[in-house]
């Protein structure tokens, strides 16, 4: 079952790869993109927050990205 | 042409000096004086080398007669040459109140013992025990230290320490983001490591062990019934070892990419394994009579002591023509403990010159683990790891609230955020006799209010 | 003759080109600079590693003006205000193109922001580069030097 997933998701990654090429914008165009609310990294001061919140009120956890820092609140 | 070009450019010197001039004397630095005489201010520009850019915020968590969490973060970045960046963070997290103890309630007064087992606490009739004796402070500490490792690959590396006063935990992370495709294409991979130790007050409490337990008609007669039998459990105490650890390893592989001028996805999977003390010192299982379902006392709990979690999260953000920024999240997480959870994050930035309004809706589902019970009945076979820590449950969470800021400014900017959180536990659905009437896993509420503040020197 | 017909050009532009110093793309022609050599820099004030290279830009066409370099910048911010604001900002008195288009950009088909070439006395490209950090510095001198000499 693992296993399948594991391979599943190996496939969608290299499909995605290979579609990716032909999406995207030029280096010139990427004004809007360079704003700080298009960042995904933006305020990362906030998103630890919220991950530690739901961090401590439910069995869930990361996901959106690497934050470090464990802690004993569970 | 070239003389026409230096007289042009003469001019625009002489603009831009006189713009210096005028605000040269009130305001704190040239740059940011020049940007506040600009008929539009733009937003904060990114930080230049040898530039500190720092984040401050504080939030603010109270639950109905439950906890109360005060958390401020400070962050400081400084950025150097050749796109190397070191930053430090600080959170310090300040609890206090009361949280679920995971017994059930009684039609009777009920005493429980501490989980350190100095001293005991009664609950009403119908009341959920809360273990009233919560209040920790918990100090993290964090850096992180960015760099570009070749032309298309970037790496930061980052180490944190987090103490409690019976926790400590040690951790490292790396990042490496590789990109490709006109830099349209970033292929993440992170690494994580880190090792806990907890020593709770009283020692680690034997796994499934009885705690002294009493309950009477009144909270006195409770507490003299208590006083009678308080010690039962002397035999157990002597046998706890002082502390316990466990070791957590975290795996991200992530692909973002561009799609258009004005959006981006980004797609992430995480393994995280944990190996140890998964157990939570402080919770209990009650034990209650199959007939008339009043408890006959409580059990310590205890978890597998190993966990593989996996997840897929998708995030999507998109600018739309008028600016207004849509950001889409959904991560689908599960486990070997049987626990599928489902999260759905939506906000959306509603820009207003200078200012920004941005409600936040966020949606989460969970299914029990396979060990959750809310309560065990007496005279069966205790299982081998049983938890009624209503967090492990089926359960449904709803967050709504909104951000309001200014993201233009000489003095930097500012954003203050309210939001409701509502848990929503599920009932158990065999409650035996009079528990039958009682309400086993109410919902929580709570209110967050957050304030952030960033700026640049 | 070509000054002539670029002059003539200048003064039938809309008024808003002739205040600034920010001409239109279209005027920009790597032929109005045969026998210099021109180090093209295309960059936009959403970008940020352009804001460290416009005071290095600066100081390289002062030292080298008299050698025969031209530093010729052109913007690819959708705004004209935007690149506008940011000259002023920077004080920069370099030779500035807007090409909100993209056009230039496309036939020089940039690699990543800022993008910045070094073209002979002939209009050949003879040195590209994309990005800007402290690091490049030595390297993009070298360029700009050995095209200088040659």
């Amino acid at each position: 079952m693992k296993n399948l997933f594991l391979s599943a998701l190996a496939l969608a990654v290299l499909g995605a790869l290979g579609g990716c090429a032909s999406l995207g914008v030029e280096p010139w165009q990427r004004d809007v993109l360079a704003r700080d609310e298009m960042s995904l990294g933006y305020d990362p001061v906030t998103a630890g927050l919220d991950d530690h919140i739901y961090f401590s009120k439910e069995a869930s956890s990361g996901g959106r990205g690497f934050g470090g820092g464990g802690c004993g609140c569970n | 042409m070239q003389l026409k070009q230096r007289r042009i450019g003469k001019r625009l010197r002489k603009a831009s000096q006189r713009l210096l001039e005028q605000k040269r004397g009130p305001a704190p630095t040239g740059t940011l004086a020049i940007a506040g005489v600009m008929a539009a201010p733009a937003a904060m520009a990114a930080a230049q080398p040898g530039e500190w850019e720092l984040n401050s915020a504080i939030l603010i968590y109270s639950e109905t007669d439950r906890v109360t969490a005060i958390e401020p973060v400070f962050q400081a970045s400084r950025y150097f040459d050749n796109d190397r960046i070191f930053s430090a963070k600080l959170v310090v997290d300040a609890l206090t109140g009361a949280s679920a103890s995971g017994a059930v309630p009684a039609q009777t007064f009920q005493t429980f013992s501490r989980p350190s087992g100095r001293g005991a606490y009664t609950v009403g009739p119908g009341d959920v025990p809360l273990d009233d004796t919560f209040h920790d402070t918990r100090v993290a500490l964090s850096s992180t230290w960015s760099q570009p490792l070749g032309t298309n690959l970037s790496g930061s590396f980052g180490l944190n320490v987090s103490k409690e006063y019976d926790y400590l935990s040690i951790g490292g992370s790396s990042v490496l983001n590789w990109d490709f495709n006109k830099k349209n294409t970033t292929l993440t991979l992170g690494l994580g490591y880190a090792q806990d130790q907890i020593s709770p007050e009283g020692d680690i409490p034997t796994a499934l062990a009885y705690q002294s337990y009493a309950s009477g008609s009144d909270a006195e007669q409770s507490q003299s019934n208590y006083a009678a039998q308080e010690g039962s459990d002397n035999a157990e105490r002597a046998l706890r070892d002082g502390s316990d650890s466990k070791a957590v390893a975290d795996v991200l592989v992530g692909l973002t990419q561009v799609i258009d001028r004005r959006s981006l996805v980004q797609l992430n999977y995480s393994l995280s394994l944990s190996d140890g003390y998964l157990t939570d010192p402080f919770k209990v299982v009650s034990v209650v009579d199959a007939s008339d379902g009043t408890p006959q006392g409580q059990i310590y709990e205890h978890r597998p002591d190993s966990r593989l979690k996996q997840s897929l999260f998708v995030r999507g953000k998109r600018a739309l023509e008028n600016d207004d920024v849509v950001d889409l999240s959904y991560r689908y997480l599960f486990d070997d403990w049987g626990l599928r959870s489902h999260t759905v994050d939506v906000r959306y930035r509603w820009g207003l010159g200078e200012w920004f309004v941005q409600p936040h809706v966020r949606y989460y589902q969970q299914s029990a683990t396979d060990f959750y019970q809310a309560f065990l009945i007496d005279g069966q076979p205790l299982p081998e790891d049983v938890s009624a820590d209503y967090r492990l449950g089926d359960m449904q969470a709803f967050t709504a609230g909104v951000e309001v800021g200014r993201s233009a400014g000489a003095w930097g900017q500012w954003r203050v955020a309210l939001e409701y959180y509502r848990q929503t536990p599920d009932e158990p659905s065999d409650k035996p006799g009079a528990l039958a009437a009682l309400e086993v896993a109410p919902a929580v509420e709570a209110v967050m209010v957050r304030f952030n503040y960033d700026f640049k020197l | 003759m070509l000054r002539i017909l670029v002059m003539l050009c200048l003064l039938h532009l809309p008024s808003a080109y002739a205040a600034s110093p920010l001409h239109p793309a279209a005027m920009f022609d790597l032929a109005d600079y045969r026998g210099q050599v021109v180090y093209l820099d295309f960059w936009a004030s959403w970008c940020v590693p352009c804001h460290a290279s416009f005071p290095w830009m600066g100081e390289v066409q002062s030292a080298h003006a008299a050698d025969g370099l031209r530093v010729v910048t052109i913007s690819v911010d959708a705004q004209r205000r935007d690149a506008e604001e940011f000259l002023v900002r920077q004080g920069s008195a370099l030779s500035a193109f807007h090409d909100p288009a993209g056009t230039l950009a496309e036939q020089f088909d940039l690699a990543g922001m800022p993008s910045s070439y070094v073209i002979d006395r002939d209009g050949q490209i003879v040195y590209a580069h994309s990005g800007f950090r402290a690091a490049d510095i030595p390297e993009l001198e070298m360029a700009i030097k050995e095209a200088l000499t040659r």
